[in-house]
């Protein structure tokens, strides 16, 4: 390993001679069927291999094994059906429109049937009662589900029914979460010994991207203090009893981590959060664990909380 | 449709080896697949530059790799060796097929870290220059991976040839002699 290390090392020096190991080193990257050629690192090797006999014969060893070993690779049997398969998803997929799309996949993505839903249902349909108004909260969600046309997108729909209809009556089985209950959860899960990252990437698109493929919220707008700094990675969040998908997005920004946690606003049990020009004002230490300060604000999808190790003041020239 | 066609049918092998290299199993290396050009048919548009098609598609399978192994962190991965019967099957004059299954065996027994660029590394469709993209390592990382991942995987080639059964023959030159004389 450290051979390695040195070798990684030697390469990088700079007017470095071409010597038998390095020679040997760079050999192993280039591909067997001699597409690397034109190469200059490969073509000095190779300029060393014409005059010393011993590495020329060692790089006919290796280019041989090389191919044999990527010979047998190229045999592995693909499924006969694998080709068909992709186009039947991909037909799937085209029926409908990009946008539709979009939004489906999405919803699909984030549906998770809660415990005990099917005991809901039922009990649901006991009720003989229709449902009068729905909180609006959930009426962009219905109508939403109303144009799907599928029979999944039908199920639902009949998930979020159901959750109007417990929430209109007082009931809490399909209850949101509070913004403390994030801000708490976000905190013990960073403080937490075992904590990771789904993604580490200091490119903020790649980030965005990773979320965006799981149907989990990105921000449209960003602090500007947070705008052109570096990412440092990324999760998948679960919070409370209900594990409310979220996101985490964590930025470096002047040696320190800053954390912005995402949730559908709809899953926020508060209406009063303000707009990003807002949340500069709203920075303070976290009454549970003083060493974080956060803040928030909402726009219309999603509520997002920043969080950081650091001082109100400080944490409110993110904005 | 044609440009999904022309994609799929330049990538859709390659990509399978890959995932079932990573995945180790044939059918999720299938749905690797399969995820994998889903993801194109809804974000391929956002690729202004086409011809890192190549490379988005290794790297989107290798990322979906990598989150399905997080979700599947409670659940203990089958081994090759306990999945065999899922392989393709073997025939009576499958020499190569079995080469291909070995191949893939001694793949899936090296160091997740040494196996994705390996793997692209035997393909033959991507420089040392794409595999560091494919899988966001430097450069100097991907050369020195490869480069271990080749001892290694020498080894176990190796020591597979030395462990494999072979027929016992009792020689004796006297034996010989005496038969032949």
């Amino acid at each position: 390993m450290l051979r390695h290390a040195l070798l990684i090392l030697n390469l990088k020096r700079f007017n470095e001679t071409m010597d038998k190991e390095r020679a040997k080193f760079v050999f192993q990257s280039y591909r067997p069927d001699g597409e690397d050629v034109n190469e200059p690192a490969f073509a000095e090797a190779l300029e060393l291999a014409a005059r010393d006999r011993e590495l020329g014969e060692w790089l006919a060893v290796e280019r041989a094994q090389d191919a044999a070993f990527a010979a047998m690779l190229a045999d592995v049997e693909i499924p006969e059906d694998l080709r068909d398969a992709i186009f039947g998803v991909l037909e799937g997929a085209q029926d409908q429109p990009a946008e539709f799309d979009a939004d489906f996949v999405g919803a699909l993505a984030s549906v998770r049937a809660p415990e005990g839903l099917r005991d809901q249902i039922l009990g649901a349909m006991e009720v003989e009662q229709s449902l009068v108004e729905m909180p609006p909260r959930y009426k962009r969600g219905f109508f939403k589900a109303a144009v799907w046309t599928t029979s999944a997108a039908a199920v639902i729909a009949i998930m979020v029914a159901v959750g109007a209809f417990f929430a209109g009556a007082g009931g809490n089985a399909l209850e949101g979460t509070t913004p403390k209950e994030v801000a708490y959860s976000a905190i013990a899960m960073l403080e937490s010994p075992f904590f990771s990252l789904d993604l580490q990437n200091d490119r903020q698109a790649a980030l965005y991207e990773w979320l965006d493929g799981k149907g989990l919220p990105t921000p449209a707008q960003l602090p500007e203090g947070l705008l052109d700094v570096k990412g440092v990675g990324c999760k998948l969040l679960e919070i409370g009893e209900r594990k409310h998908r979220g996101s985490l997005v964590c930025y470096k920004r002047n040696d320190k981590v800053v954390h912005l946690v995402m949730m559908d606003r709809a899953v926020i049990n508060v209406d009063d959060i303000n707009g990003l020009d807002t949340a500069c004002q709203k920075c303070r230490y976290c009454d549970k664990n003083d060493k974080w300060s956060v803040t928030r604000w909402a726009d219309a999808e999603h509520t997002f909380f920043l969080l950081s190790k650091m001082d109100p003041s400080e944490l409110a020239k993110v904005f | 449709m044609d440009e999904f066609e022309d994609l799929v049918d330049h990538y859709y092998q390659a990509l399978y080896r890959f995932g079932f290299s990573l995945a180790k199993n044939p059918d999720r290396a299938a749905d690797l697949v399969q995820q994998t050009f889903v993801i194109w048919a809804q974000k391929g548009h956002q690729l202004k530059d086409r011809s890192k098609a190549k490379t988005w598609l290794f790297t989107t399978l290798y990322r979906e790799h990598l989150g399905n192994a997080r979700r599947s962190h409670r659940h203990p991965e089958t081994e090759i060796t306990e999945a065999e019967h899922e392989l393709p099957h073997e025939e009576e004059d499958s020499g190569r097929k079995l080469d291909a299954q070995q191949a893939v065996k001694l793949l899936s027994e090296l160091d997740e870290t040494f196996r994705a660029p390996l793997t692209l590394f035997y393909l033959q469709r991507h420089s040392y220059k794409e595999i560091a993209e494919v899988l966001d390592v430097p450069i100097g990382t991907v050369m020195s991976r490869i480069s271990r991942g080749k001892d290694q995987l020498r080894k176990k080639m190796t020591s597979e040839t030395v462990s494999a059964p072979t027929r016992i023959v009792d020689f004796k030159p006297e034996t010989i002699q005496r038969n032949n004389g």
